[in-house]
């Protein structure tokens, strides 16, 4: 279910891999007919390859442990499916001669990672779709994110930017005492977990009216978390009404909010602390419950 | 006989995500107990896409190299 809005979300941002001139295809152990069906429903022209007898998913490791020969599981949206030889979700980035370059591979199969957080993660490159400078003050903060729609277990990387000006440094959150450091406040919640604050690292410096080095930062500066939207695990529609009602907002987006509190100073003085509130919103793109035809579905093994 | 597999032993009954009974930073995590590590040589293979063409590691890298997925199934 999870794996389908992957899979639409990968056809959507393909320019971005061909502009970083990375190939893209997605193995499964799908039949090749349901494959094409899928494919043709959904409008993917990537490649779409079949891994029936889930070899190639066996070669890379990435086999699921806990079904032995005759599995089936319990799919709320489509009853009991065979599940022998199914891949973990997985994402592997291979350099031109083979070796791998990075690689992802998760045992929550519903944890599903966008092309702007692959290319942020495998290669270092920033592909923030979005972008939106705050009501700050002088000092000037922006939030981004690596992507502006996500479903249930999308992970994205959201960012705060600071910009600072000339002559004036912030404090890094190793502050202690008096120094007010900065810090990122959101926590994970029902609807969706965060992880730790990425800070860059601070310089050192002792200010004139210190007597002790300080961790200072000046300039531009970028905090990044990574971020996810809670999978619902049943799929009922209880349970996507309680979802929808707990986490999106009245126009169907999915917000996320917390906030940024810093202290700005020179060498001499110090502006009053400063607290900024942070919100995201996304659009939420729901679980996909479409089957392909009846005559195509995975015949159980015996 | 139809086999229920106990896959989410840690159901949570409020909201139904496996997530509230044991908070999972993991979620962002790489599991390296699974799969070839980084560095390794990936295997080769050649597999019939969606149309039913041939396709192997080699022609599907472009200049920097190849993303390539594993995904649960594109039908359930």
């Amino acid at each position: 279910m999870y794996c389908k809005g992957q899979l639409g979300e990968l056809q959507r941002d393909l320019p971005l891999l061909k502009r970083a001139g990375l190939g893209l295809a997605a193995i499964s152990y799908d039949s090749r007919a349901a494959l094409r069906d899928f494919a043709l429903r959904k409008g993917i022209v990537f490649p779409l390859l079949s891994d029936h007898e889930s070899d190639v998913i066996r070669a890379y490791g990435v086999a699921d442990r806990r079904y032995h020969k005759g599995a089936q599981l319990d799919v709320d949206s489509s009853g009991e499916v065979p599940v022998y030889g199914l891949a973990y979700a997985s994402v592997f980035v291979l350099n031109p001669n083979g070796t791998v370059r990075w690689r992802f591979v998760s045992e929550h199969e519903e944890v599903r990672l966008t092309v702007s957080s692959i290319l942020q993660r495998s290669l270092g490159q920033l592909a923030n779709q979005s972008r939106t400078p705050l009501e700050s003050g002088w000092i000037q903060v922006e939030i981004t994110a690596s992507d502006t729609s996500a479903g249930m277990g999308t992970s994205l990387t959201i960012g705060v930017e600071l910009r600072i000006p000339r002559g004036w440094h912030i404090y890094g959150p190793q502050a202690g005492g008096d120094y007010r450091g900065i810090a990122w406040r959101m926590d994970s919640s029902q609807c969706s977990i965060v992880s730790d604050t990425e800070y860059p690292e601070p310089s050192w410096e002792q200010p004139a009216f210190a007597d002790a080095k300080l961790p200072v930062y000046e300039g531009n500066i970028r905090l990044t978390r990574e971020f996810v939207i809670r999978p619902m695990i049943s799929d009922t529609r209880t349970a996507a009404d309680r979802f929808r009602k707990a986490c999106l907002d009245s126009d169907s987006r999915f917000p996320a909010s917390g906030s940024l509190a810093f202290q700005a100073c020179t060498d001499r003085e110090c502006s009053p602390p400063q607290s900024v509130p942070l919100r995201w919103t996304f659009a939420f793109t729901p679980p996909d419950r479409e089957r392909v035809p009846i005559e195509l579905w995975r015949a159980f093994e015996h | 006989m139809v086999k229920r597999l106990l896959n989410y032993a840690c159901f949570a009954i409020l909201f139904p995500s496996r997530l509230v009974c044991g908070d999972a930073p993991t979620w962002m995590q790489d599991t390296v107990a699974l799969g070839i590590p980084a560095g390794a040589k990936a295997p080769g293979f050649e597999l019939p896409d969606q149309s039913g063409r041939k396709r192997s590691m080699a022609s599907l890298m472009d200049r920097r190299g190849l993303v390539l997925v594993f995904f649960r199934s594109a039908d359930w």
